[in-house]
């Protein structure tokens, strides 16, 4: 192959990846940033969390000790956006999580607690376990939230 | 020479004072998560450390707090957070092994389950 050859192969073949490339994407994906399951499920946030609680225990613990060092008002904030959230149906639940994806600033209780979520959010194989099993605890537990009965 | 002496003792009982103090060292406890480790091994039970030790401890609190209410309920909970190969013997032998290292008061709660004869 000629020089001349060569370097027409070379440029058509940047030429035809330039386009691929594009500027990076921040939207949600089916998983990211809210697991899919968590989007679908139809347990309510206590079901869940109780279900985390015997599948996840060490992920529950450390949640639930970050939880106990925020003060108060935050993790009452906490507690009534999560079941804010489940109380939305999977739509409204997609929305969010493509609202929290490509704005940082769209939660607003993120702003004060950062992992506000993360036992909800933020590890699939968690969110797994514990929806293959929410379904079998009782609805509403609001007991499940106090961590010193429920380590 | 006198002083050579005097010299000579002093140092010995600088040493004799540095040789107890290292010996008192030496003495200090192992922890307990080390040595609950090294009681799952003799099962035949690994990991890492520091999840058993805390898998051990949760156990333990779960039972005092009456979110498994008998030796069975804590018995499946310990099977669902250990690896799923191990065996069910193996898995009471770690959640009595838990019990003697992190809440012997609760050894009422296995001997009931041994004096019922029951199995898991």
């Amino acid at each position: 192959m000629t020089r001349t050859g060569l370097m027409a192969m070379v440029c058509g073949v940047v030429a035809a990846a330039l386009p691929l490339a594009g500027p990076a994407s921040a939207d949600a994906t089916d998983d990211y940033p809210i697991p899919h399951r968590i989007i679908i499920t139809t347990c309510d946030a206590e079901q869940y969390l109780q279900a985390a609680r015997d599948t996840s225990p060490v992920y529950y613990q450390r949640y639930m000790i970050d939880r106990n060092n925020r003060p108060l008002d935050v993790q009452q904030q906490a507690e009534d956006r999560i079941h804010w959230f489940f109380s939305l149906d999977p739509i409204a639940r997609r929305q969010y999580s493509e609202n929290t994806a490509t704005n940082v600033y769209y939660e607003n209780v993120a702003t004060h607690w950062g992992n506000w979520a993360k036992i909800f959010f933020n590890n699939k194989g968690v969110v797994a376990k514990a929806t293959d099993v929410c379904m079998n605890y009782p609805k509403g537990n609001m007991q499940v939230w106090d961590f010193a009965s429920n380590s | 020479m006198a002083r050579h002496h005097l010299a000579a003792r002093a140092l010995a009982a600088a040493s004799i004072g540095f040789l107890v103090a290292i010996g008192n060292s030496s003495i200090a406890q192992a922890d307990p998560d080390t040595d609950f480790a090294n009681q799952l091994h003799t099962y035949g039970i690994y990991g890492p450390k520091d999840y058993n030790a805390w898998l051990g401890k949760i156990a333990c609190q779960r039972m005092s707090n009456n979110i498994d209410r008998d030796a069975y309920q804590s018995a499946k909970f310990v099977a669902t957070n250990l690896a799923r190969q191990n065996t069910t013997e193996q898995n009471w032998q770690f959640l009595g092994a838990a019990i003697d290292f992190y809440c012997p008061d609760n050894h009422a709660t296995l001997e009931a389950v041994a004096h019922a004869g029951g199995h898991a």
